[in-house]
C-alpha cells in the first residue's frame, strides 16, 4: 500500500471512528482501523463488532493495500501531522509508515487479513431522513435507555413501523425500567420497512447516530431485522441490532390519566434542580405536592436537612402528592421544547404521564418512587 | 507531635473464650486442658490456658492437638452460646462508656476518654472493669488502656490471661512495640520491613514517611503515625449493618458447577430470609469462592433495583458464578448482598410492579413458615446435595466493613 492522502480528510474519518474502536477489548484488533486504499480512495473501517464505521476519502493511490494500525495512535499522529498532506505507505511486518514534512513515523500494526469483515449490508430498505428530524427523535428517547448491560433488552432504543388511518410511521421507544419515552414520526418512504415487530438498536450505536445527525442536513437511515445503517455522504455507520424481545412497553403507558396539572417546562426544572441539592444522592426523590393552582417540590435528607420551593401551575383537583426522581423530570424537560407541559397522573403509585403541545407524537411515563 | 491528650481507650480481651465458657458451663472442667473445635476439616478454635501449655493453639489440625495433649477434654463449637455470653459481657462493658465498639465475639474497644471522675485513673478504671466482668459473668478477660486505639490492643495483649497493662509513658511503650505486635502488619509486610531491617515499630521512624509509603503504599503510610503513637481511629459504636452474607466451607474441595449452584440456591435463600428477617432490601450481589489454595475471590453486580427475594439473589449469583471461568476446585462458596435499604422506599419499577406482588406473597409464606419450624423447614428441592457432599460449617455474617 502507498499512498498520499489530504490531512484534513483523512482527520476527519479517523475522528469518527475514534468512539467506535473499544478501549478494553480482549481482540486487540478491534483497537485498530482498518485503512485500506483501492482505486482513487483511502476507506478507513473501524468495528467493536456491533457497531462498526467506515468513511472513505479521496487518495492518491500509487500502489493498492490494506493495514491496520491503533486506532487512536493514529489519529493523534494524524493530527499533529504539520503538513496539507500525508505520505502513508505500509512495511514488512505490518508496519506503517506515515510522514509529512520533517516528521515520519513507523507504526506497529497488525495483520489486516485479521481485521473482521465489516457487515454486509446491500439491499438494505433506505429512507432519506433529515438530521435535524433524527436527531430530536434520538434526542426525546436516549436518555431512558437503560445503563445496566444485564437487562440487555432495555440497553438500546426500540425502532418499530406503525400504521394508523393508512398513515405510516415510525416509532422510537425507550426505558430503563422505570422511565419510558416514546416519539411517533411520519416519514416519507416505509413503505420498503419490515419493521412491524420492531427491532433494538444498542445504546452505543444509539449515540453514533445522534453525533451523525447532528451536523448533517440529510442522510439515508437504513433498516432491517439485523442492521441499521446511516450513510452521510461517503461516511456509514452500520450498527448490528441487539437480540431479546423489548418488554411490552404499550401495558404501562396510563389510558387515561384523572388529575391533569400544567406547568411551565423551564419553571419546573429550575424548581427540582434547586430542591434536588438536598436529596439524597442515590435516588434525587423530591416530593411533589399538588395543590390547587400550586405544586411544592420537597426534598428531605437525614444528613442534611430539607428544601421546599412552590410553583404555580394549572391545577383543579384534590390535593395530590408523589414522590419521584428528580433526574427523571430534568432529563425529560431538557428533552422537550414546549413551554408548558402535561402531566397526567392517576394516583399516587401509578405512572405519571407527561406530554406537550410542542412535542408532536411525544409522551413519557415516569414510575413514581416511594418516599 | 504525641498522641492527642486526654484520650483514653481500652481494649477488653477476653481470655480463651471459648473454653471459658465451656469450663463456666461445666466446672467440672476446672484445671483440665480444654480444646474447642473440630468437624471433618478439624481445626482448633480455642484452647484454653491449661491446653496451650502442650503446645495446642488455635487453627491447628485437631489430630496435632490429640496427639500433643491426649487427655484435654475436646468439645465441639457451640457458637449460639458464646453469642449469648458475649452479650451479657458487653452489657457489663457498656456500662463504662457508651462509645463501645464490639469487634468480635470476645473483643471490644471502649473510648473511656473523660471517665476519670466516674471510675478513677487509667488503672483504676482497669481493674473495676475486669472486676465487673469477673462478678457478673464468672470469665477473666485482659485488660489494654492506651492513649490511642491500637497501643491498646497490643497493651491488652502483654499481659494475658487475666491481665491489666496501662500505656502511661507512650514513648517508652511504644520502644518496646515490636512489628510483629502491630494489627495489619502481616508477614509480607513484615518481611520486606525485616529486609531494610527493622524489627520495631520505633525503627519505622528513621526510614521516614515517603520511604514507607513507597515500599508499603498505604500500610507504609500508616506505619509511619503509628510510629509515633498517633492512631486517630475512633471507636465507634453500633456499626451498621453494611452487608449481609452466608457462606460455606465445603466438605471437600469440588470443581462440580452443579453441585456450587446448589448451594448457591440454598445460601441464596438464606441471606434473603435474613434480609426480610431485618426488614431490609439489597442491591449488590457478591459472590465469594476460596479455591483448593486458599485463595479468595469475590465477583459483584448490582441489580436494577434492590431484591428481598431469594430468586433475584441466587440469580446474581449464578450469573457471577458462570462468569468466573477458572475450574477450581473450590473449597468454600460464599453469597452476600450489600447496598442495603428499606424495601418499602425506592424506586418503583414500571413492570415490575405487578410480578412484585406475586413473588412477595410467596417470600411472606415461607418467612411465615420458618418462623415457626426454623430454618431447616423449608428447602428448595435444587439446593439439595448428596449426602456425602454435606458441607459441615455454615457461617452467617453481618459486616460493617
Amino acid at each position: 500500500m502507498e499512498l498520499t492522502v489530504r490531512k484534513e480528510d483523512l482527520v476527519k474519518g479517523l475522528a469518527k471512528s475514534q468512539s467506535v474502536v473499544e478501549r478494553r477489548t480482549s481482540m486487540p484488533i478491534l483497537s485498530n482501523v482498518l485503512l485500506e486504499a483501492e482505486g482513487e480512495n483511502l476507506t478507513v473501517a473501524a468495528t467493536d463488532l456491533e457497531t462498526s464505521f467506515h468513511g472513505i476519502c479521496a487518495a492518491r493511490v500509487s500502489k493498492p493495500g490494506k493495514v491496520t494500525v491503533p486506532a487512536r495512535k493514529l489519529y493523534e499522529i494524524v493530527k499533529e501531522m504539520p503538513a496539507e498532506e500525508i505520505y502513508l505507505k505500509d512495511k514488512d511486518n505490518n508496519y506503517l509508515h506515515l510522514s509529512a514534512g520533517r516528521a515520519s513515523y513507523n507504526l506497529v500494526g497488525l495483520s489486516a487479513e485479521d481485521f473482521p469483515n465489516l457487515p454486509q449490508v446491500e439491499d438494505m430498505p433506505e429512507l432519506a431522513i433529515a438530521g435535524d428530524v433524527l436527531a430530536e427523535m434520538v434526542e426525546k428517547t436516549i436518555f431512558s435507555i437503560s445503563q445496566e448491560d444485564t437487562r440487555f433488552n432495555l440497553a438500546g432504543l426500540y425502532v418499530q413501523k406503525r400504521k394508523s388511518d393508512g398513515n405510516e410511521y415510525l416509532r422510537f421507544v425507550s426505558t430503563d425500567g422505570h422511565r419510558l419515552s416514546l416519539v411517533d414520526r411520519d416519514l416519507e418512504g416505509l413503505e420498503g420497512f419490515a419493521l412491524e415487530g420492531g427491532v433494538i438498536i444498542p445504546r452505543k450505536g444509539v449515540a453514533e447516530m445522534r453525533k451523525m445527525a447532528e451536523d448533517a442536513e440529510n442522510l439515508t437511515l437504513g433498516l432491517n431485522q439485523n442492521y441499521a445503517t446511516l450513510t452521510l455522504d461517503a461516511a456509514k455507520l452500520i450498527l448490528r441490532m441487539q437480540e431479546g424481545s423489548f418488554p411490552d412497553y404499550e401495558v404501562v403507558i396510563p389510558k387515561l390519566s384523572k388529575k391533569n396539572v400544567v406547568v411551565n417546562r423551564q419553571a419546573f426544572s429550575d424548581v427540582l434542580r434547586r430542591v434536588a441539592i438536598l436529596a439524597t444522592d442515590r435516588f434525587q426523590g423530591v416530593k411533589l405536592d399538588f395543590k390547587e393552582g400550586l405544586l411544592e417540590v420537597v426534598s428531605q435528607n437525614p444528613d442534611l436537612g430539607e428544601a421546599r420551593e412552590a410553583l404555580e401551575v394549572d391545577y383543579d383537583g384534590d390535593p395530590l402528592g408523589v414522590g419521584f426522581n428528580a433526574r427523571y423530570f430534568l432529563d425529560l424537560c431538557a428533552a422537550m421544547k414546549s413551554e408548558e407541559i402535561t402531566l397526567g397522573f392517576v394516583d399516587e403509585q401509578h405512572p405519571c404521564l407527561i406530554k406537550g403541545e410542542a412535542d408532536q407524537g411525544f409522551l413519557s411515563v415516569i414510575m413514581p418512587m416511594r418516599l | 507531635m504525641l498522641a492527642q491528650a486526654g484520650r483514653l481507650v481500652a481494649h477488653v480481651d477476653m481470655d480463651a473464650f471459648y473454653a471459658a465458657v465451656e469450663r463456666l458451663d461445666d466446672p467440672g472442667l476446672t484445671g483440665r486442658p480444654i480444646i474447642v473445635g473440630g468437624g471433618r476439616r478439624g481445626v482448633v478454635s480455642a484452647a484454653s490456658y491449661e491446653a496451650r501449655r502442650y503446645g495446642v493453639r488455635s487453627a491447628m489440625p485437631m489430630f496435632q492437638a490429640r496427639a500433643r495433649c491426649p487427655q484435654g477434654a475436646f468439645l465441639p463449637v457451640r457458637m449460639e452460646r458464646y453469642v449469648q455470653v458475649s452479650r451479657q459481657v458487653m452489657l457489663v462493658l457498656a456500662g463504662f462508656s457508651p462509645l463501645l465498639e464490639q469487634v468480635s465475639v470476645d473483643e471490644a474497644y471502649l473510648d473511656l476518654s473523660g471517665t476519670e471522675r466516674l471510675w478513677g485513673d487509667p488503672a483504676q478504671t482497669g481493674r473495676a472493669i475486669k472486676q465487673a466482668v469477673r462478678g457478673t459473668i464468672g470469665l477473666t478477660c485482659s485488660v489494654g488502656l492506651a492513649p490511642v486505639r491500637f497501643l491498646a490492643k497490643i497493651a491488652s495483649d502483654r499481659d494475658k490471661p487475666d491481665g491489666l497493662t496501662v500505656v502511661s509513658d507512650l514513648e517508652a511503650f511504644l520502644a518496646t512495640v515490636s512489628l510483629a505486635e502491630v494489627p495489619g502488619v502481616g508477614a509480607k509486610a513484615r518481611e520486606r520491613l525485616g529486609a531494610m531491617g527493622l524489627n520495631r515499630l520505633i525503627e519505622a521512624r528513621a526510614l521516614g514517611a515517603e520511604r514507607l509509603e513507597r515500599t508499603l503504599g498505604v500500610l507504609g503510610r500508616r506505619l509511619w503515625e503509628l510510629a509515633w503513637g498517633r492512631d486517630d481511629t475512633p471507636v465507634t459504636p453500633e456499626r451498621e449493618v453494611k452487608s449481609i452474607s452466608n457462606e460455606r466451607t465445603l466438605e471437600r474441595d469440588t470443581a462440580d458447577r452443579e453441585l456450587l449452584g446448589a448451594h448457591l440456591l440454598g445460601l441464596s435463600q438464606k441471606v434473603a430470609r435474613r434480609l426480610r428477617r431485618q426488614g431490609l432490601s439489597g442491591r449488590t450481589v457478591t459472590l465469594k469462592l476460596k479455591h483448593a489454595d486458599h485463595r479468595l475471590v469475590t465477583r459483584s453486580e448490582t441489580l436494577a433495583g434492590p431484591t428481598e427475594a431469594a430468586e433475584e439473589v441466587y440469580a446474581a449469583a449464578h450469573r457471577l458464578l458462570g462468569a468466573y471461568s477458572p475450574p477450581g476446585p473450590f473449597r468454600l462458596i460464599g453469597v452476600g448482598i450489600s447496598g442495603l435499604g428499606d424495601p418499602a422506599q425506592g424506586q418503583a419499577g414500571l413492570f415490575t410492579a405487578r410480578q412484585k406482588g406475586r413473588q412477595n406473597a410467596l417470600d411472606r409464606a415461607e418467612d411465615a413458615i420458618v418462623a415457626r419450624f426454623g430454618d431447616q423447614a423449608l428447602t428448595r428441592a435444587g439446593s439439595l446435595t448428596t449426602l456425602d457432599q454435606k458441607p459441615f460449617k455454615r457461617h452467617n455474617k453481618d459486616e460493617a466493613e
